[in-house]
């Protein structure tokens, strides 16, 4: 069953290390997988550090609940 | 009936369905039925409760498993003897071949240490294709990465064991598809970097070098690791142009400038 006001995304973390433990990279990749989309994929950002990665799913988190929002809001 | 052998399903690039050398007609299977397939070319021999629980996860497990039969009816009367059910189980029937499987065993035959370089012919689709292409089932997403993984190590590795080979001009392809793969996927640029190296290309390694450190830097606010810096520094030194006020810093390091008049 797939309902037209659905609205879904999938976010993939993509993580690996580079020449040892500093090394740590990321990139993070969004699918909208709503009805209508084509689920392409979209890269969110590119980190660094894993402190880089949760400030990008905060953002994209963010964005994907749309104007004021707020992601840390328990919405139950 | 016994159709399997001649036919071939394809999942990279999109799905299809080719019968006798040509292409069935997949606009006859509904969507479900397409899943269906999908999902049994890449999982196997699932049993019917795991099939219905990922396919249809948002809905009653009984709606789950009449969804499940409906899907399976079109499919035998759409492409008879393509599924085999048996038990609890259904799995493509055996000499059913999928590119998907074709692309993985050609992958794991590349990693192996032990495999020789002449007998892997590089899978044009496995290698540029993406694991279907607009589906957004939690499966295929799973699938996909894991494809997308296998894909870009086999690549790498592909690309020493034909420089070693002596086929640069091969090698450097697959090193440049892994680093297309994930741009900042230092590994890949690595391989890039040993192709030309191995070459006697030390123009292009450096430039390859280059290229990346500015890549990383831009991107990430980063240097690239000991490891590149390791391979790369003969190069760069060997490439160094002597300046006047190094020589005359280093009066051992002078016999590379042409004598003063």
């Amino acid at each position: 069953v797939t309902l037209n006001q659905d609205q879904s995304a999938s976010l993939l973390v993509r993580v690996w290390l580079e020449g040892g433990t500093d090394g740590f990279r990321a990139r993070l990749t969004s699918v909208d997988t709503s009805p209508g989309n084509d689920g392409a994929e979209l890269t969110v950002g590119v980190a660094s550090s894993p402190s880089d990665v949760i400030t990008l799913v905060q953002t994209w988190l963010t964005a994907f609940l749309g104007p004021g929002a707020d992601p840390d809001s328990d919405p139950s | 009936v016994d159709l399997a052998p001649a036919t071939r399903v394809a999942l990279l690039d999109g799905f299809a369905l080719v019968r006798g050398g040509t292409t069935a007609a997949v606009n006859d299977l509904p969507r479900g039925a397409q899943r269906l397939i999908a999902h049994l070319s890449l999982c196997g021999r699932p049993g019917r409760s795991a099939i219905a629980g990922q396919l249809w996860p948002d809905v009653p497990e009984e709606l789950a498993h009449g969804s499940l039969r409906s899907a399976l009816w079109r499919v035998q009367k759409v492409v008879p003897g393509l599924v085999d059910v048996s038990g609890g189980a259904l799995g493509l029937a055996d000499g059913v071949r999928v590119d998907v499987r074709e692309f993985t065993d050609w992958a794991r035959r590349v990693l192996d240490p032990h495999a020789v370089v002449d007998s892997m012919l590089t899978p044009d689709v496995g290698l540029h294709g993406e694991l279907l292409p607009g589906w957004y089932d939690d499966w295929v997403l799973l699938a996909r990465e894991r494809l997308r993984q296998l894909k870009v190590h086999a690549l790498e590795v592909l690309a020493d064991k034909l420089a070693c080979d002596g086929r640069y001009g091969e090698a450097v392809q697959a090193a440049y598809a892994a680093a297309g793969t994930e741009p900042l996927r230092e590994s890949a640029h690595r391989a890039v970097v040993r192709v030309h190296l191995a070459e006697g290309n030390i123009a292009e390694a450096v430039r390859a070098y280059n290229a990346f450190r500015e890549l990383l830097l831009g991107e990430l606010g980063v240097a690239p690791s000991p490891l590149m810096e390791e391979l790369i520094l003969p190069a760069r030194l060997g490439m160094a142009p002597a300046r006047a006020s190094d020589a005359a810093r280093r009066p051992g390091r002078s016999r590379s400038l042409p004598p003063r008049a």
